[in-house]
């Protein structure tokens, strides 16, 4: 069997399932897109000074890349917590290592399918953001490049740092509340929402060594000021940080049995 | 449904190994030694049945041999390769059905084997697998809407799928009502049919008894028994002649027999390993002192009676 068609084949079995079960795909989906349309409205006019040394930008503008971030973070990390540690629950995970597919090949479809999920998010944000609140976009290729490859960077990171983090959790009952122990407080610290500036010190360099700070600074600086690659190197690098842990961990601790 | 060219043709000629072959095969968990040289053969084609209690080592040995877990000792072929090592292509050739395994819920019958067929080389027809685990009414349910036999068969099915030579069938009817029990052993004789190579986990041993060539017994992390399930129980214990003796004959005026007489009262047992001479010579003792032996009956253990002799004894003995 050809090994790109299994990993083709899975990427489809996954977007099914996603389709099949749309209520856990709402979460991921609507529920930024949602915020965006109450907090666009609620806070129009309003402006954030985002770099002390350039003139403050609209709310909206920093609210949008906030709630696609909020987004990739969800449909990746905590869709994947939950749902493996459920397969690994009810034993489907241990049943597909009895099969000859291989595991780099189900993780293809886990991580792909996902992918897209957060492309059609990053489309109906950004188109959304423009349309309504005439957000900025990116001003050049370059910029749009840059921009891309930021928020595929994210989700990949967030993806292979999703696997890792279920060797912490132990069953699909806590699997939720473990997700969103992570997720909750990183979108805050990170600032998603509202400007970090506000923040201590040490807890905003804290929330910068994580990697949803860098995925939101890196949409940011390309999407409103049109940075190339090089002007946000320390995201990127954060980022490839984050990725290859989180790889490197994931690779050495994943468990296709639940512990009993 | 049950083509037997086929069966030919899905035994490659010149394997002509066991399927399983364990020998000394121990685990320890830290310095908890679970199974303690475990010896274990299984032909090709034959189904054999694995019996012990829970705790035994039974899923252990499976798991040790489906490639789940690394043997802390011993020797492991399945298929003529290391189980620990066989990788991909042990599993494109075995079928394995674990203890409630959960599925993708909104996904079909129909939808659900036809995955699991695009991850073998060789994958047997969909329908035909469906239709062979009962399930062609259900192949376009969802599996949130089977009954939780149906979902067991789909287990089977997707175990199958592949065109396995070997089938590990681990409790595959517990929780089954009557009925589909009976139709579950009819199908697991149908892969007996296809030349499939079977190893039977369970608890029931009228399941063993119905479907099983041979039969191994483990009881705490060793083999204590292994064999025809009729050879095993002739061989363990004799064949009990039961009946009670009239009010004014003594059990002393009993003839001379083979085997045990036991019981001191009226009614009396005697446990033979000649049933037919023994019971000459009582009911010709009988017939010519004009008695008759009430309540006569001649029993040869079942499975189960030697299961629980040889897996109490272990229990005691642990």
């Amino acid at each position: 069997m050809n090994p790109l068609v299994l990993a083709a084949r899975e990427t489809q079995t996954m977007l099914r399932t996603i389709w099949r079960n749309r209520s856990g795909a709402f979460f991921t989906i609507l529920l930024p897109v949602m915020f965006l349309l109450l907090f666009g409205a609620i806070n129009h006019g309003a402006t954030v000074q985002l770099d002390p040394h350039r003139p403050p930008v609209g709310y909206t503008t920093f609210f949008t890349p906030g709630m696609l971030g909020m987004a990739i973070m969800a449909g990746t990390f905590v869709s994947l917590v939950i749902s493996l540690a459920i397969m690994r629950d009810n034993g489907q995970l241990k049943r597909l290592r009895g099969t000859p597919l291989p595991p780099w090949a189900f993780f293809c479809g886990q991580v792909a399918s996902r992918l897209v999920l957060v492309a059609v998010e990053a489309v109906l944000v950004l188109g959304l953001g423009r349309l309504l609140f005439h957000v900025s976009l990116p001003p050049s290729a370059t910029a749009w490049a840059t921009f891309a490859l930021v928020v595929l960077l994210g989700a990949a990171t967030f993806t292979a740092v999703g696997v890792a983090y279920t060797r912490l959790v132990a069953n699909a009952d806590s699997a939720p509340a473990l997700a969103n122990a992570a997720y909750l407080p990183l979108l805050f610290l990170s600032g998603a929402w509202f400007p970090i500036s506000g923040l201590p010190h040490w807890l905003a360099s804290v929330a910068n060594d994580f990697p949803l700070a860098p995925l939101l600074d890196g949409m940011r600086q390309t999407l409103i000021y049109g940075h190339g690659p090089a002007a946000i190197w320390p995201d990127l690098r954060t980022l490839l940080a984050w990725l290859a842990v989180g790889l490197l961990v994931a690779l050495r601790t994943f468990r296709w049995e639940r512990t009993t | 449904m049950l083509r037997t060219d086929d069966a030919r043709r899905a035994l490659p000629a010149g394997r002509d190994g066991p399927a399983i072959e364990a020998r000394g095969l121990v685990m320890r968990y830290g310095d908890r030694e679970v199974l303690h040289g475990i010896d274990l053969v299984v032909p090709q084609g034959m189904v054999v049945g694995f019996l012990g209690p829970n705790g035994a080592g039974k899923t252990t040995t499976v798991e040790i041999l489906e490639g789940y877990r690394r043997r802390t000792a011993g020797d492991a072929r399945v298929l003529g390769m290391d189980p620990a090592t066989g990788g991909r292509e042990l599993r494109e050739r075995i079928g394995v059905v674990l203890q409630e395994t959960g599925h993708n819920p909104d996904f079909t019958v129909g939808e659900t084997v036809r995955r699991f067929a695009g991850y073998y080389r060789r994958p047997r027809p969909v329908d035909e697998v469906v239709g062979l685990v009962g399930l062609q009414e259900a192949a376009d349910r969802r599996i949130r809407a089977l009954s939780g036999g149906q979902r067991r068969r789909l287990d089977v099915a997707l175990a199958l799928v592949g065109d396995p030579e070997l089938v590990f069938l681990d409790e595959p009817t517990t929780g089954f009502d009557p009925a589909a029990r009976r139709q579950a052993w009819r199908m697991i004789g149908g892969l007996r049919e296809l030349g499939k190579t079977i190893l039977l986990t369970t608890h029931y041993m009228d399941e063993a008894q119905a479907l099983a060539d041979r039969v191994a017994i483990i009881a705490a992390g060793r083999i204590v028994a292994e064999g025809t399930p009729a050879g095993l129980a002739a061989a363990q214990r004799g064949t009990e002649i039961r009946f009670t003796l009239p009010a004014d004959t003594a059990p002393a005026e009993l003839p001379r027999v083979s085997g045990a007489v036991l019981g001191g009262g009226r009614d009396v047992e005697v446990s033979t390993n000649d049933p037919t001479g023994d019971l000459l010579a009582l009911t010709g003792w009988a017939a010519g002192r004009g008695i008759g032996l009430d309540g006569l009956t001649v029993t040869r253990p079942s499975l189960e009676d030697i299961y629980l002799t040889l897996t109490s004894d272990t229990e005691e003995a642990a």
